[in-house]
């Protein structure tokens, strides 16, 4: 069975794969905190609202690749790229050679990050123990 | 996946930063090393830059050392006509490293190394707690 064919499991699906997107971003950034004229960049995050919206009218919605031209074709959705990276252009902290990472600010995105991870995480889990309570398996075994 | 990507992006970072860790070593044991004859230069301090570059075989971008070269600075001149690299007016060439900066710079990639060991911590951890869904 497809876990993601499950609404609300698809959405957790889709929150994760941004999630993990977001902390290659984040972990780039701080690897090249000194790479002079290095710009941090940011994940644009999916409109996950919205998408909960269209789930529960009934029009599951999938999360798409971002189409910035009339040409591109609208993936399928890949686990690797849910969201698009831009650069950052002013974090008020450039540095001589160029360099805008500052590493304070980078650090707290991550444990952010992680914290809404581990809630994610943790919804997944509370969602698995639900499906064993109505199928009468609930010990966990 | 992208977790796993954040732990190669974070290994490359603090390998880089050894390697700038590695310069700064040179450039401070070589602080004193005057040439051994007159008219010979001393050590001249090395400088390290980094590049953002894309990993073709992974397929994401991370950082690699750029170039090393050389600080173009003059060097410092010290009376001293006992030393065996003095000239003829008795004055002897010192290596253009400054140690203050030196453990400045040391002190930045110690923390860009401990802030890349906190994203494999974290990575880490997020890895392990979507494994950790397989026991439930």
């Amino acid at each position: 069975m497809d876990y993601s064919s499950i609404t609300l499991f698809g959405l957790m699906k889709s929150k994760l794969a941004y999630l993990s997107q977001r902390q290659a971003v984040i972990a780039q950034n701080i690897a090249n905190a000194s790479t002079p004229g290095y710009k941090t960049r940011d994940t644009v995050e999916p409109d996950f609202k919205k998408m909960m919206q269209d789930s529960s009218k009934g029009s599951a919605q999938k999360l798409q690749l971002a189409v910035t031209s009339g040409n591109h074709i609208a993936g399928i959705g890949s686990a690797n790229q849910v969201a698009r990276t831009m650069q950052v252009k002013n974090t008020g902290d450039t540095a001589p050679n160029g360099n805008n990472v500052v590493i304070e600010e980078e650090m707290a995105k991550m444990s952010m990050n992680q914290a809404d991870y581990q809630k994610v995480i943790g919804m997944y889990g509370k969602m698995i123990t639900m499906f064993k309570t109505a199928i009468g398996s609930a010990s966990g075994a | 996946m992208p977790v796993n990507d954040s732990l190669q992006i974070a290994e490359a970072g603090m390998r880089v930063q050894r390697e700038r860790m590695r310069i700064i070593a040179e450039n401070i044991a070589n602080a004193e090393s005057t040439a051994s004859k007159p008219g010979g230069e001393p050590y001249r301090r090395k400088t390290i830059t980094f590049q953002n570059v894309l990993d073709k075989q992974l397929g994401i971008e991370t950082v690699k050392v750029g170039k090393i070269g050389v600080d173009k600075s003059p060097f410092e001149k010290k009376y001293d006509p006992s030393h065996p690299a003095a000239d003829a007016q008795g004055y002897v060439l010192y290596p253009n490293v400054n140690t203050v900066v030196e453990l400045t710079d040391m002190r930045d990639a110690r923390f860009a190394t401990e802030a890349n060991i906190n994203v494999v911590q974290i990575s880490k951890s997020m890895l392990s707690q979507t494994l950790a869904l397989l026991n439930k």
